[in-house]
């Protein structure tokens, strides 16, 4: 027969059902035979038995007849918020372009066709046509100290990831499993984060 | 034509059904797993707004990535694993967590013969280590089995298992001196 100590030490097995047959049986026979260590497995027994009846208050039928309809207003609402901020989204980054674009053409004004040969002569001489790689360098350095395309876009995907995060549930993806940030964020709360 | 939804249907079932474009399969789900979805709520965030705001929130982001759900975990797992994510940020946002012993609905509700004794729990479990008593809250308000509690936590079931083990003997080491233990303080 185990000693005392060692069927407490196995008590939590025993509760949870993940005890072997065997075990489970020498366990038994020492509960029924030991009033010490049958009154810790009642305790603890009790203890948890306490907790699954302990339930949350229940808010009743008014709360429940109108669960269904607030989330659906609560789904569409967030579909049209969504919709706009995309729209927004995309609007910022296409003025961005286009603001771009004007700064790369003042800064290199193309060549006018056509004209007489006066009007030609008369004009300024023509700035060099720049390789496209050229081109796009010096746009790159011409809108580094401009506010950045680049930025701008960051900041509106932060805006949105914000306002309206992408459609995977909080760091869970559709099949449960969290990306390894967020995964460790939340095995850092289950396991040893602030409880 | 397919048939409605039917409340006998499996989660699968309706998840499927949802999948082909039945909204009302969804509803059902909801119906199905709202109470515990709320519930849960509760408990982590001691309070019926809060309970509410995650249960409706965690119900919106399932509609929303239901259609890359592949059921490599059931719907009910990943679905709880929603809310506790959603609870803790909720916690963490507010920067103080509502002890399992000073939840409000702990605090109050009817005297019955065994209130004393489960304040005595709820004071027990609150003073365990939170690893201990998260996975404990997993276990046994949630009901949920090792291999759940494992998915959602992304630990291993024998992690998931020892830790649990580890709460039920640390337990069982603070309940002794709430009841057997009263002589030895008198």
């Amino acid at each position: 027969m185990p000693a005392c100590e060692a069927v407490q030490e196995r008590i939590a097995r025993w509760v949870a059902g993940e005890i072997d047959a065997e075990s489970r049986r020498e366990l038994e026979t020492h509960l029924a035979g030991c009033p010490g260590c049958s009154t810790e497995a009642g305790r603890i027994r009790e203890a948890l038995a306490l907790l699954e009846r302990d339930e949350a208050p229940d808010p009743g039928p008014l709360y429940w007849g109108s669960f269904g309809s607030r989330l659906r207003a609560r789904i569409a609402a967030s579909t049209r918020r969504r919709r706009v901020l995309r729209l927004a989204a995309v609007a910022a980054a296409v003025a961005v372009a286009v603001a771009g674009l004007a700064v790369f053409q003042v800064r290199f004004p193309s060549v006018p066709q056509g004209g007489s040969g006066e009007e030609r002569a008369a004009m300024p001489a023509p700035t060099r046509a720049l390789p496209v790689g050229e081109a796009d360098a010096r746009l790159a350095e011409l809108l580094r100290d401009t506010p950045a395309r680049d930025a701008v876009l960051s900041d509106l995907d932060a805006m949105l990831d914000e306002i309206a995060p992408l459609d995977t549930p909080d760091a869970a993806d559709a099949l449960g499993r969290v990306p390894p940030d967020e995964g460790h964020l939340l095995v850092e709360e289950l396991l040893d984060g602030h409880g | 034509m397919q048939a409605d939804p039917d409340v006998r249907d499996s989660d699968d079932v309706l998840v499927a059904r949802f999948l082909r474009g039945d909204e009302a399969a969804f509803d059902l789900l909801v119906a199905r797993h709202r109470v515990a979805i709320y519930r849960l709520g509760f408990r982590f965030l001691g309070c019926h707004e809060e309970a509410d705001d995650l249960a409706q929130e965690a119900f919106m982001r399932a509609y929303r990535s239901l259609r890359g759900f592949r059921g490599e975990a059931s719907f009910r797992t990943w679905l709880t694993r929603i809310a506790i994510n959603l609870a803790l940020k909720a916690r963490r946002s507010r920067r103080a967590t509502v002890a399992l012993e000073d939840a409000p609905d702990m605090q109050s509700g009817p005297a019955g013969p065994d209130a004393a004794l489960k304040r005595q729990v709820r004071q027990a479990v609150g003073g365990l280590p939170p690893r201990q008593r998260q996975i404990l809250f997993l276990k046994v308000y949630e009901g949920l089995k090792f291999t759940e509690i494992a998915q959602i936590a992304g630990i291993s079931i024998g992690t998931a298992k020892a830790t649990f083990f580890q709460a039920v003997q640390s337990l069982r080491g603070r309940l002794v001196p709430l009841d057997g233990g009263q002589g030895e303080e008198a």
